[in-house]
């Protein structure tokens, strides 16, 4: 008996293992059959969603019936509600929504396709998680498509910066812009007036700003908010915003890592420095924490996304209705320094490969890009920026948003630094962050910082 | 056919758990042992053998160095003052049987939170500026600025500490009370009769007769706590620094974010294997603790 | 071990040098009635706080939250948080889910432990081995095994499926239920079974007809155990669970996050609508519980 059950056990072991082993050979090969040429002509014919008003309620709902999985980002969840109430009054199909916190969006995706679940039909994705995306196989190649739609998708009309960088990996596109946001520099009129101040227009002024606030209202408000809470997306942002500007760069012109460069330490040592002075205390402080501070009039500036000025002005959540104004982030010092716009966050939307439903996944892929679906999700409270020039043109945005946001975006554009989106970008943001954070925190010197972070980076990328 | 069927009865009893183990336990602990040496992404599993150099590289990885000290301190504090304050209470409601039935039942309320509500209860609690904590500080005149628990380096790794003593100590308390109440009455009553004073009775009796079912209260409080995840997942992210880096928070990481699933794989291992030992030795420790109580 | 050796050293009753150490506090809280009710006091407070906090805080106004840490909502009492945490999210259907999940896996983990616990403790299965792997088991982290048994939820083809995580939390609850059961089986005096071996009842027999109903405040508190775990467990409902249908509670509590913000308030009332029922069922059940963790808890 004892020797039976140890056959038994091993039976069952061994079996046990090959199952675990299964996914592995099963995704990569699932997708290859679906040649992308194939998947995406098909679709791209009977698209609902064509440019002509007329067509937009046609008789016969040709998805009656059918479901799609859409994986959204939790601050999206208002947005992909409407797009799914919207697409299921085009087409009658049932569009479930998959919502992730924004910093769980990659990993949920590229789990679901290499573990061979494919539950998932359409992902937004956090672009600089693209290459990520495309490594593991996940996102379907839309070159073709791209070919056969450019009539109404327009695809001269997206701003570059975030057509190819949301989009593009090598030579092919993976994806469309869906919201693209960048970082201005929001400040209160009122406690900037108190003092006497204008709204920095260098690093140097922003920190005398921030310096003269902070001290002279001892605890009750503070010059600056700064987001420096330890996760790739705020921390690396605040960082980009003025890495930039101080003219430094991830990688040089090569592709070697630049992390350590004299700008980059000095964009670091600004950072640390204005800290200092900072609503207490950056290291603590993410999204709510700097929300928070604006919206009580505890914080006198805040480096935040284009739509905090909608927000700002509901009286439901913000003291500071009206009293806010807007300007491009801070000039960095010397020869190098330029004003830039750092694509902090930013989105885009593709289709899995392991949908079972590509016919579908498309056809609700074409109704986001399509440009009218667009200018309703961009003038409605949801979170979706533009990534189209002509949507800045357009009075219902302007309208919208306020002239001088729209104004200020379309500044921004000329000057915007975006994050990589290489396939390794992943692993090497992990070692970024920490060392940001430790310098924050005055473990490390930003000198030091860098050069631990150029260092593991080299590692990685084997240089 | 009944016979055997009766003969083989118990294991027939174990079989489904035995079935369960396997799957839980040996066949993940296979599959990581195999991917740990590779050098494995999430989507292309078992590829790229390279024998033990995910060890090697987890050996000199200081981030991981600092994720098992952080483990280790946070546990054995965690464990100690909750087990301190779980026996404290425990004993002074053994004395106070009226607020008994109340405070067994409100006791469990923590426990029974769900750790999602509890890291948002404390992130409230713990903000500097819109927080409860710094609202009265300020307010009382304790402190002259905020204080900005989770951000600053010293701070953050004791304020997850204290969440977690939050939700826990009511489990120590609970275990302690029932150990407590396990004593036999016997030595008690004739301590009394001989007019022993209450200090010498818990000195010379109570703490002797329950240190053993204390330490194994010790023990499995420990084995949870050295599992820690939610709340620094959701408190603080291992920041600011490394400050609040864990073992389990940072296996999360280099698998599921970095999605280096070889590497994480030799982490696990290794945590394993130290928790493993650690289990051990604390066992060992425990039966001569035993011994020189007797 | 319960043989106090000290009893017969009583003679030295009063021990001479009372210095102002830990003890000298110590004592002071034991044998001071004031001082034990204070710390008692003291203790109930502590937890009832944060609780008591996240209550008002699901009745403040947004703004409130926002720029006051003030226990007490200042401004008017509002519902709006309710609302909407009712309204955005369809929380009705979390509620619904987690329920199915913990009681499912509750009443499947019973059916698995009693009799594997009773198997081992009356007929020494496995010898000392089987008990270690057991609760080798629940030493393992969850974050360590979670790639692979995802890939087996995958196999079955479970994803995204109540029944998926239903089985998993079936099986990673299994060691704490056995060693919970344990001591009640222990507890049951041998000749019972005995007599009724002598009657011809068969070895489930007698599990079924005479241990069980003795265990029965036992098996029960180990259920509200189980359920509970099962109720609160994050990391694989995250990892298992996809959309609506299937997303359970604690993690649809975590989908009130606006845009760039969490809403602490529609947050707070959706916890709190939550936790209240699993509330009602601790007071409902708390004496059984208390006995549950207590007896099974703690083994010399």
């Amino acid at each position: 008996m004892k020797k039976l059950s140890h056959i038994l056990g091993m039976i069952v072991i061994l079996g046990m293992l090959l199952a675990a082993c299964q996914p592995a050979p099963a995704p990569t090969e699932a997708p290859k059959p679906q040649a992308p040429t194939a998947a995406a002509v098909e679709p791209a014919a009977p698209e609902p969603a064509q440019p002509e008003p007329t067509e937009a309620k046609p008789a016969e709902k040709e998805f009656a019936g059918q479901t799609l999985n859409f994986l959204t980002i939790q601050p999206h969840n208002v947005a992909a509600q409407n797009l799914a109430t919207w697409f299921e009054e085009a087409t009658g199909a049932k569009v479930e929504l998959i919502v992730v916190p924004y910093d769980n969006v990659i990993e949920k995706a590229v789990l679901d396709v290499t573990s061979g679940a494919n539950e998932i039909d359409v992902i937004e994705y956090w672009y600089p998680g693209l290459g990520t995306l495309v490594e593991n196989d996940v996102l379907e190649n839309l070159d073709q498509w791209y070919v056969d739609n450019a009539s109404w998708l327009k695809p001269e009309d997206f701003f570059p910066v975030y057509f190819d960088t949301f989009t593009k990996i090598g030579d092919s596109r993976y994806g469309i812009p869906y919201d693209g946001d960048m970082h201005l520099l929001w400040y209160l009129k009122p406690l900037l007036e108190k003092y006497d101040l204008q709204a920095p227009a260098t690093w140097d002024e922003y920190l005398n700003v921030c310096k003269t606030i902070t001290e002279g209202e001892k605890g009750e408000a503070y010059g600056c908010a700064i987001m420096g809470a330890k996760s790739p997306l705020i921390l690396i942002g605040t960082y980009l915003n003025r890495l930039g500007s101080f003219g430094g760069s991830f990688f040089d012109a090569e592709g070697n890592p630049s992390i350590n460069s004299p700008e980059a330490v000095a964009a670091l040592e600004a950072l640390v420095e204005q800290s200092k002075y900072a609503l207490p205390t950056p290291s603590a402080v993410a999204f709510d924490e700097a929300l928070g501070a604006w919206f009580s009039a505890k914080a006198g500036m805040v480096e935040f996304w284009t739509d905090l000025g909608g927000m700002t002005d509901d009286p439901a959540s913000s003291k500071i209705v009206g009293e806010w104004g807007v300007v491009p982030l801070p000039k960095g010092p010397g020869e190098k320094g330029r004003v830039v716009a750092s694509v902090n966050a930013g989105f885009g939307v593709g289709v899995s490969t392991g949908s079972q439903k590509k016919d579908l996944a498309f056809a609700f892929l074409s109704f986001i890009a399509n440009p009218e679906v667009a200018e309703r999700y961009n003038t409605v409270v949801g979170g979706i920026d533009p990534v189209r020039k002509s949507t800045l043109d357009n009075p219902a945005f302007i309208e919208f948003v306020g002239p001088a946001v729209a104004e200020a975006i379309t500044a921004a554009h000329a000057n915007a630094v975006v994050w990589p989106t290489d396939a390794k970008w992943f692993t090497l943001q992990e070692p970024l962050t920490d060392n940001l954070s430790l310098a924050l925190s005055g473990d490390k010197t930003p000198q030091q910082a860098l050069d631990d972070t150029q260092k593991a980076w080299e590692e990685i990328l084997g240089k | 056919m009944n016979a055997t069927i009766e003969k083989h009865t118990p294991k027939l009893m174990v079989l489904p758990t035995f079935l369960i183990l396997l799957i839980i336990s040996l066949v993940p602990l296979i599959y990581i042992l195999s991917i740990s040496l590779t050098n494995s992404t999430i989507s292309k599993p078992f590829t790229d053998f390279v024998w033990f150099e995910n060890y090697k590289k987890a050996f000199t990885d200081e981030v991981f160095g600092t994720s098992l000290v952080n483990t280790l301190v946070f546990a054995f504090s965690v464990t100690t003052i909750q087990t301190f304050f779980g026996f404290l209470l425990a004993y002074a409601m053994q004395q106070e049987r009226k607020l008994g039935g109340v405070m067994r039942t409100l006791a469990l309320l923590p426990l029974f939170t769900p750790p999602v509500a509890i890291a948002m209860i404390w992130r409230l609690i713990y903000d500097p500026n819109q927080g409860l904590l710094n609202y009265y500080l300020m307010k009382w005149g304790l402190v002259s600025g905020v204080i900005p628990f989770l951000g600053d380096k010293r701070l953050a790794l004791p304020s997850i500490m204290l969440a977690d003593i939050w939700q826990w100590t009511p489990f120590c308390f609970l275990l302690c009370l029932a150990a407590l109440q396990s004593l036999p009455k016997d030595p008690f009553e004739a301590a009394m009769v001989d007019g022993a004073s209450g200090w010498y009775v818990f000195k010379r009796l109570t703490l002797p007769m329950v240190a053993p079912q204390i330490i194994v209260i010790f023990l499995f409080r420990l084995l949870i706590a050295l599992k820690v995840f939610d709340l620094v997942y959701m408190l603080t992210f291992g920041g600011p620094g490394n400050s609040t880096q864990v073992a389990s928070f940072y296996i999360y990481r280099v698998s599921f974010k970095q999605f280096q699933t070889g590497y994480g794989g030799a982490l696990s291992i290794l945590v394993l294997i130290l928790i493993s030992v650690l289990a051990t030795l604390l066992t060992k420790g425990r039966e001569t603790i035993l011994k020189r109580i007797e | 071990m319960l043989e106090a050796k000290s009893t017969n050293s009583l003679e030295s009753a009063f021990e001479a040098n009372e210095k102002k150490t830990l003890a000298f506090y110590l004592k002071w809280v034991f044998f001071g009635r004031p001082a034990r009710i204070i710390l008692l006091i003291i203790f109930l407070l502590a937890i009832i706080l944060p609780i008591f906090y996240i209550a008002m805080t699901s009745l403040k106004e947004p703004i409130e939250i926002r720029t006051s840490g003030a226990l007490l909502p200042r401004g008017e009492i509002t519902t709006v948080n309710w609302v909407k945490a009712f309204a955005n999210v369809p929380l009705l259907r979390y509620l619904l889910n987690s329920t199915v999940v913990a009681l499912v896996s509750t009443i499947l983990v019973l059916i698995v432990a009693v009799p594997t616990t009773y198997s081992i403790i009356r007929f020494n299965t496995g010898g000392w081995f089987f008990p270690a792997w057991i609760l080798g088991t629940y030493v393992m982290p969850p974050i360590v095994v979670s790639i692979p048994i995802f890939a087996m939820v995958k196999m079955v083809q479970l994803q995204n499926t109540l029944a998926g995580l239903i089985l998993v939390h079936t099986m990673a609850n299994l060691p704490i239920a056995v060693w919970l059961i344990d001591s009640y089986i222990r507890a049951i005096p041998k000749e019972l079974e005995q007599a009724a071996w002598i009657d011809g009842y068969s070895k489930f027999e007698t599990l079924a007809r005479v241990v069980v109903p003795l265990i029965r405040p036992g098996v029960l508190a180990t259920g509200v155990i189980t359920l509970i775990l099962s109720w609160n467990e994050f990391l694989f409902a995250l990892i298992l669970t996809y959309g609506v249908k299937s997303n359970t509670f604690p993690i649809g509590i975590s989908r009130y996050i606006g845009e760039h913000g969490l809403q602490f308030g529609e947050m707070s009332a959706a916890a709190l609508a939550g936790i209240v029922p699993i509330y009602i069922l601790v007071f409902l059940s708390s004496r059984n519980l208390v006995e549950g963790l207590t007896r099974g808890g703690v083994k010399g």
